[in-house]
């Protein structure tokens, strides 16, 4: 244990232990308050001001764009807030196993620091992949494109529930009339499915390897491949997000690559026994036998940069980027960008820093077939519109509002020029 | 390390899957898999990259390389790389559908009760996931010539 001392710590677990109703759930809270103050204070200072710099570019986008709002994912949601109180969640379960005795003092800190250390790692990572998102939406907004999918005005960050009709749609489409840009993030992820051929299909959206965004040219509404390998469209630009400052010491293991297909009724079996063993250990009777079943097989290792160019190879994309917070040793930066991927380091929270990035989308930006584009109207505007449409309808003409909007722009641009001959003439 | 050798591998293979009914033409090229990964992947690779590219890609390719002993005799079955077996069973049921796996299994166990007879077997085949099926195949089998040290094909008089 290191700062709180060992003291402090044992009578207040004593006194949890010892403690019953009202009491009891007071000096929980109080355990979790110190305990997450005490483990993670000096994080949550530091990720305050990552949700900071993510705020001030909502912001800047709200100006531009008119971004209302945005969507978060529920965890991160949750962690925006308030980190204090999402961490003290986190402690939840264990403080209630510490409680009534399932746990010993000592068990339950170890397991609240991993909790702890675990939930600002994901909110870390999360954060800084979402200001990267943000910021790019920026940059490409100020090159003139708009957010024309969804097209409720806000920045989507989650793609939870959205998958249930067996497709993958993006988070953003930018359109600036002309050319188009579709943006998925953490894409691909599992579709729905009803039964074990649909699971068999949708099993390689399950161990498929997710980078952070991918982008395509284009309106693209769906990137899912059915039987494909990889199961999604290839993407014309890869951007992956590092945030730790020694990201490229780290290693990861993948599961899926060995990872053998189940069938639905495997799968319904699992989460049968995953229910069992979960009500097992409320119950406080052995499960031993599920719980072995249900352990978590390790993967196949590799190392981060390892696993940056691993997706390169497998999705082919015609571009990737790295973006990373610290910045990157020289050799590694060479072995990636001799791999073919582009580096940019050191950015910190700096917007600007991502203009060679904008550079790279925006030359993926493919042209537009469709023949209309998204305009939003003020209410002074949709009342004017709607009044055209009536009139004109009165006197025979059935144009559709695009077209009368057309010709109103014909109008304006003409009575403009006019006035702008007469002044020269003048 | 004295392994059987493959030709006593066809011979429990070939029993294994009559018993069971299952179809073991594949048993020569899962042994080379297992024995010889360096020369029999690059044939089969195509294979794998239509299962699972990205498997494909870990074995063939040194700068995706893991650092799990991958593609290597053994698949490092001796040291406890259940990650590497694992991909060793996908390349298996990549080339002989569910089969593969099985023999991979039956392969591995064979070299290890050749070199330490069933003791401690059980808890080296759970570690390493071997199928339920290879397991008591293997227990049966060889139950009785443990106590008798007579590992092998039996010859007839």
């Amino acid at each position: 244990m290191t700062g709180m001392s060992a003291r402090d710590w044992r009578e207040l677990c004593e006194e949890v232990v010892q403690a019953e109703g009202a009491s009891r759930e007071k000096l929980l809270d109080e355990l979790k308050l110190r305990l997450v103050r005490e483990i993670a204070g000096t994080e949550i200072t530091l990720l305050t001001a990552w949700i900071s710099h993510f705020n001030s570019v909502v912001k800047q986008l709200s100006a531009t764009l008119g971004v209302k709002g945005v969507v978060f994912p529920k965890e991160l949601k949750s962690f925006v807030e308030d980190p204090e109180a999402h961490l003290r969640k986190k402690l939840f379960i264990y403080a209630h196993d510490l409680a009534r005795g399932r746990l010993k003092p000592e068990e339950f800190y170890v397991k609240a620091c991993a909790a702890i250390k675990t939930s600002l790692q994901t909110n870390g990572r999360a954060l800084y992949q979402s200001w990267v998102y943000a910021a790019l939406v920026l940059h490409t907004a100020r090159r003139g494109f708009r957010l024309v999918y969804p097209d409720d005005l806000h920045l989507h960050l989650e793609r939870s529930g959205r998958q249930r009709t067996g497709t993958i749609p993006p988070n953003a489409v930018l359109s600036d009339g002309y050319r188009a840009l579709s943006l998925f993030l953490e894409a691909p992820r599992p579709v729905g499915w009803e039964d074990s051929g649909d699971l068999a299909r949708a099993w390689r959206l399950y161990v498929a390897l997710r980078p952070d965004i991918l982008v395509y040219g284009g309106r693209v509404l769906n990137i899912v491949v059915r039987d494909g390998e990889p199961p999604v469209l290839r993407p014309g630009v890869i951007v992956e997000c590092k945030e730790l400052e020694d990201w490229y010491k780290r290693a990861r293991e993948l599961k899926g690559p060995i990872t053998s297909p189940i069938s639905a009724e495997e799968w319904r079996e699992r989460w049968i026994s995953g229910l069992y063993a979960g009500l097992a250990e409320v119950l406080n009777i052995r499960a031993s036998d599920v719980a072995a079943k249900l352990r978590e097989r390790r993967g196949l290792r590799l190392r981060d940069p390892q696993i940056a160019v691993l997706y390169k190879r497998f999705y082919e994309p015609k571009a990737m980027v790295l973006v990373s917070r610290a910045l990157v040793p020289g050799d590694v930066k060479r072995w990636l960008e001799e791999e073919g991927i582009q580096v940019v380091d050191n950015v910190g929270f700096d917007v600007e820093a991502l203009a060679p990035i904008a550079d790279v989308l925006e030359e993926e930006a493919q042209h537009e077939d469709a023949g209309v584009d998204f305009v939003e109207l003020t209410p002074r505007a949709r009342e004017l519109l709607r009044a055209a449409v009536l009139m004109a309808r009165e006197k025979g003409l059935e144009d559709a509002p695009p077209r009368l909007i057309e010709r109103a722009l014909e109008s304006l641009v003409s009575l403009l020029a006019g006035a702008r001959e007469r002044q020269q003439v003048e | 390390m004295i392994m059987p050798s493959w030709s006593i591998h066809r011979f429990y293979a070939e029993k294994f899957a009559r018993e069971r009914g299952i179809e073991y033409s594949c048993v020569g090229l899962i042994d080379r898999l297992v024995d010889d990964p360096g020369s029999t992947l690059p044939s089969v690779l195509e294979e794998v990259r239509r299962s699972s590219k990205l498997l494909a890609l870990m074995l063939h390719d040194e700068t995706v390389r893991p650092e799990d002993p991958i593609a290597m005799h053994d698949w490092g079955a001796w040291r406890g790389f259940r990650a590497s077996v694992d991909a060793l069973r996908r390349v298996a049921e990549a080339v002989a559908g569910r089969t593969g796996p099985l023999m991979v299994d039956l392969h591995l166990s064979l070299d290890y009760v050749w070199k330490w007879g069933l003791d401690n077997y059980a808890a080296w085949a759970e570690e390493l996931g071997i199928a339920a099926e290879v397991r008591s195949y293997i227990v049966k089998e060889f139950a009785n010539r443990a106590s008798q040290k007579t590992f092998g094909v039996e010859r007839k008089p």
